[in-house]
């Protein structure tokens, strides 16, 4: 068995990796500029940062080096391995109000990124080698039990923003192996319930195109009429949960569900992360020159807000130019999925990219004030060691997918 | 190959996806930073936002019968929003205010250097005719801004001070343990009683506005896309503290007397009145304590901050005869007929001490109910060397002694039960003497018990056994008057059998109805109250007088302890108080018609 078995350099996508070093480089320059601020405190964690991309870096060329068949093997024991680290984790001291850290060897790191990864090749097992375009949704029960399981547990640290990172992945990855669209929908619509019944009218417009959808695809009556009675009892329990919970339980839920809103006004942060992003204006402020990161008025200005703190320097020029890399470098492995001959792999690389885009669209959603404020880092850009090394992991295993690409 | 095909339809569908997201994200940074980059830019060049804290009203306490015992005031301060260029204003302020600048100028420098961009509180809690003249010169101050705070006011001074507890602001120990939590320099918190133990329910939680302000720190309006949060005022608390017998059992402690007097409902556990004597006025701390008062209240030897009803631990004296003899009953030492082997005369030598009664001339012999209702030691002595240590600590550990009674409010004591162990510990294996048990059965020596431990004790016994774990709060709404929480009721059985109950209840009464009980000073006419005398041993000065009670002896609505410290037998002081209490409550009550009761109307 030969460790290199590829059929030529010229499947290894270059640009791929060129966008993320590029990309990588501009975070080490964003997290040194956002912690030159009057608040003394962090001047010295870019250093750590650059410690974490060498380290990212060896995780990404041993990404590529090992072949992929071997996650296949051991899918399984690593999913096994990272659910029993979700759930010690949880059992674990507090850390900052929240169960996200375990301790290993004086590093902190979150079990939610590689239960992230994990779960990408446990789906990917399981679903591989079937035909989902004629799962119906019995069929589809047991790869969806395989991701609600980190879905739970990652959304009781609580971490809601990372939770749904795994409603994410499976979503683009059953839609990748054929699952039909109009199921996946199916599938979503007592979500929808839940936050239509918020407004009456809408709800009830969204029963009506329920409703139409199953004269439309010709629904057959027996899964027609569980959908709909599902999405009637959530949708009328809803609101008698909600009104019968006093405001002060209302409030904790929504701090449990989300940590990082303020109670003393959630609008804060997102008005200055505004500001920052506005007043960068077309050509930036300039490196370093940022004046509402310069007084700390940003909150988490190297952690969960460095696009604020780029885009107030680098102006709409910058913010253009980042967005094209994140662009390519999901472009690229599209292209990698599409080529894969090995369902496996493509089923992978799929998941990847789905957690990366993901975390772009709505960190910088969040910070441009059209999501909400869930605590979702940018990746590459975000300060924090372990998302930077599962990042780079994770680009090393797109690239050796693409090196194989032509292997069945 | 129909799977590459469907693999590049799929592959299509997602670039789409993922360029329209990109698009939307794209179409929004133009947006900001384009078409309203100016707008954004002049916000950013001026910090022209700014955040102004609202604070919550403290949440309300009252009294069973619905009266205000707690409220809360707006009280004004001077707030100062400019971040830079403040020099002036605030010098202008100090000197319009009578306030050397320097100081004032150091506090802001201080508060500035926790919050760097937030409005700091300059001066606080200003005087009517202090804010009518920084309304007049408002424009000479800009950057400066008036802001209401809520601050705690005690509507009637020093009543029920103990259990309200007080509020005072955070000392910088407590900010940097409670900021996470949401508190900031200068906020109010709890430090003693229900002010200590609901503070989270009763502090609410702040609300926000956002204001703009121009170069010079002028407020020119709300920032009309940001949303004021309103601030959620703290709930409302209702005690189970009946006003009247609250301000009879205060008014009891005349003349500096010293003490403690706890009135609890035994059917139900809610605590009546609580008092302890001396007591201080709670404004003190809500308006920013002085050092003078602060030290002369730290330093007083009456220490009048100390609740002595749950933190303070005294013998029980005779009052704990109730319980040798219950450990006597249950056991089939005795029965009530029983005569024991040597009568009083006056005294009893055990080994080579002499253990004196109280009565030196001796009560004779004696069966249980005449022992206790002329509180014979003679009798007990005999019945604590039957019953050795472990007999006596054995029960008072079942009944729940020596542990908290478990009330709703902080810091409240266990006291003390010696056991066995205890003394071998203390004094070494062996080594102490016959005479303990002796001691212990009248309730001397270490045995350590707090006055709300005692009432909540007899109220169980004229309950029949069953104890209700005493409570405060009687129920908690929201500011709109929403029921949130009812009592919930806790009770447990003492473990004293009902036989022993009956005999120990009817010796009780016979303490005060009978002739030659100790405790006839709390006899009511027409009601059988039932009580016992104590009085408790003190090595540091005069003794302790107790009286413990309830009332009527067969279905008791109320139960008493009163403890007057320093004051000799709880016959002649402590007695005559409970009986006041106890007569005012029945007759509020409608169970006892008093045409020579005034009783206060509740205000």
């Amino acid at each position: 068995m030969k460790l290199f078995e590829f059929h030529s350099n010229r499947d290894f996508d270059m640009q791929l990796l060129a966008s993320v070093l590029i990309l990588v480089c501009i975070g080490i320059l964003a997290v040194y500029s956002a912690t030159q601020t009057d608040q003394p405190g962090f001047e010295g964690i870019w250093r750590k940062q650059l410690v974490s991309l060498a380290i990212g870096l060896a995780a990404l060329v041993a990404a590529v080096v090992v072949p992929y068949r071997y996650l296949e093997a051991f899918a399984w024991p690593i999913y096994g391995i990272s659910m029993v680290l979700l759930a010690a984790v949880l059992l674990g001291p507090k850390h900052m109000n929240t169960h996200r850290w375990i301790r290993l060897g004086g590093q902190m790191f979150q079990p939610s990124e590689i239960a992230k990864m994990a779960t990408i090749f446990a789906l990917a097992k399981l679903i591989y080698r079937k035909d989902l375009g004629q799962a119906g949704f019995l069929g589809i029960l047991l790869p969806l039990a395989i991701v609600v399981v980190p879905l739970g547990l990652v959304l009781i640290e609580p971490d809601l923003g990372t939770s749904l990172s795994f409603g994410a992945l499976f979503i683009a990855m059953i839609f990748w192996q054929g699952y039909p669209v109009k199921n996946i929908l199916y599938l979503l619509s007592p979500v929808l319930s839940m936050v239509a019944v918020f407004s009456m009218p809408s709800w009830i417009g969204f029963m009506i195109l329920l409703l139409l959808s199953f004269w439309f695809f010709r629904m057959k009556f027996k899964y027609a009429s569980w959908i709909f009675v599902l999405n009637t009892v959530i949708g009328s329990i809803t609101p008698f949960l909600w009104q019968g919970l006093k405001d002060y339980q209302r409030m904790r839920i929504m701090i449990f569900l989300n940590p990082g809103i303020d109670p003393r006004g959630a609008g804060w942060h997102v008005l200055q992360s505004k500001i920052a992003v506005g007043s960068g204006g077309f050509w930036g402020q300039g490196f370093l020159e940022g004046t509402q990161k310069k007084l700390s008025f940003l909150p988490e200005q190297h952690t969960d807000f460095i696009f604020a703190t780029f885009s107030e320097e680098f102006g709409f020029i910058g913010c253009l130019l980042l967005l094209l890399l994140f662009f390519w470098m999901v472009y690229r492995g599209i292209v990698i999925a599409r080529q894969a001959r090995n369902r496996f792999a493509g089923l992978a690389a799929v998941g990847i990219l789905s957690i990366l885009g993901y975390h772009v669209i709505l960190n910088i959603g969040m910070a441009l004030g059209v999501l909400p404020v869930t605590g979702i880092p940018l990746p590459f850009l975000s300060y924090g060691g372990s998302a930077l090394i599962i990042n780079l992991m994770m680009i090393g295993l797109l690239l050796n997918i693409g090196l194989r690409r032509y292997e069945y | 190959m129909a799977q590459d095909y469907k693999n590049s339809s799929r592959a299509a569908a997602a670039l789409i996806f993922w360029i329209a997201a990109l698009s939307v994200l794209l179409i929004r940074t133009a947006q900001l930073q384009i078409v309203e980059g100016a707008k954004y830019k002049n916000y950013a060049r001026q910090n022209r936002v700014r955040k102004v804290a609202i604070p919550a009203a403290r949440g309300l306490i009252f009294s069973r019968d619905s009266v205000i015992i707690a409220e809360s005031k707006p009280a004004f301060n001077l707030v100062l929003v400019a971040v830079r260029d403040w020099g002036p204003a605030v010098i202008t302020a100090a000197r319009i205010l009578g306030l050397d600048s320097n100081s004032v100028k150091q506090e802001i420098t201080f508060q500035r250097r926790a919050y760097p961009k937030d409005p700091v509180s300059i001066v606080r809690n200003l005087a009517p005719e202090q804010v009518a003249v920084i309304e007049e010169h408002a424009d000479k101050l800009p950057g400066l801004r008036l802001a209401t705070e809520s601050r705690r006011k005690a509507p009637f001074g020093s009543y029920a001070s103990h259990l309200i507890g007080y509020t005072s602001e955070l000392n910088s120990r407590e900010y940097e343990r409670l900021k996470d939590q949401g508190y900031r320099l200068g906020d109010f918190l709890g430090k003693g009683g229900l002010e200590k133990q609901y503070e989270n329910l009763l502090r609410g939680s702040d609300g926000c506005e956002f204001v703009e302000v121009d170069a010079k720190g002028r407020e020119q309006g709300n920032i009309p896309d940001l949303e004021r949060l309103e601030p959620v005022p703290g709930v409302n608390l209702y005690l189970t503290i009946d006003w009247r017998l609250q301000q009879l059992a205060e008014s009891l402690f005349v003349d500096g007397m010293q003490g403690s007097a706890v009135a609890v409902d035994p059917r139900t556990g809610q605590i009546l009145a609580l008092v302890s004597s001396p007591n201080f006025n709670p404004d003190l701390f809500s308006t920013g304590i002085s050092p003078e008062n602060w030290s002369r209240l730290a330093s007083d030897p009456s220490f009048p901050l100390w609740d002595r009803a749950i933190r303070s631990v005294y013998p029980p004296g005779s009052t704990f005869k109730v319980f040798t003899a219950a450990a006597a009953l249950d056991s089939g030492l005795i029965d009530e007929k029983k005569l024991l082997p040597k009568a009083c005369r006056g005294s009893l030598r055990i080994g080579n001490r002499v253990f004196k009664c109280w009565k030196a001339g001796g009560h004779g012999s004696l069966n249980l109910h005449e022992a206790i209702v002329q509180s014979c030691d003679v009798y007990f002595y005999q019945l604590g060397q039957m019953l050795g240590v472990q007999g006596i600590s054995d029960l008072c550990l079942k009944v729940g002694l020596g542990s908290e009674t478990g009330i709703d409010l902080p810091q409240e004591v266990p006291g003390l039960v010696p056991t066995i162990s205890w003394y071998e510990k203390r004094l070494g294996r062996g080594s102490w003497g016959g005479g303990v048990p002796a001691n212990l059965s009248i309730g001397q020596g270490e045995l350590l018990v707090t006055p709300l431990q005692l009432a909540v004790m007899y109220g169980a016994i004229g309950n029949g056994g069953m104890l209700f774990q005493p409570h405060l709060v009687l129920k908690i709404e929201d500011y709109k008057g929403e029921l949130l929480e009812k009592e919930k009721l806790k009770s447990h059985q003492l473990g004293i059998s009902p036989n022993a109950i009956a005999i120990i209840k009817e010796a009780l009464a016979g303490v005060v109805n009978q002739p030659g009980g100790t405790g006839g000073s709390a006899r009511i006419y027409g009601i059988e109250v039932a009580g016992k005398t104590g009085t408790a041993q003190n090595p540091h000065g005069d003794d302790h007088s107790w009286f413990v009670a309830f009332a009527p002896k067969d279905d008791p609505v109320i139960s008493v302890a009163v403890l007057v410290e320093n004051a000799g037998h709880g016959s002649a002081v402590a007695a005559p108080l409970a009986g006041k209490l106890i007569r005012q409550y029945l007759a509020q009550q409608g169970i006892t018609k008093d045409d020579n009761l005034k009783v206060t109307a509740v205000p």
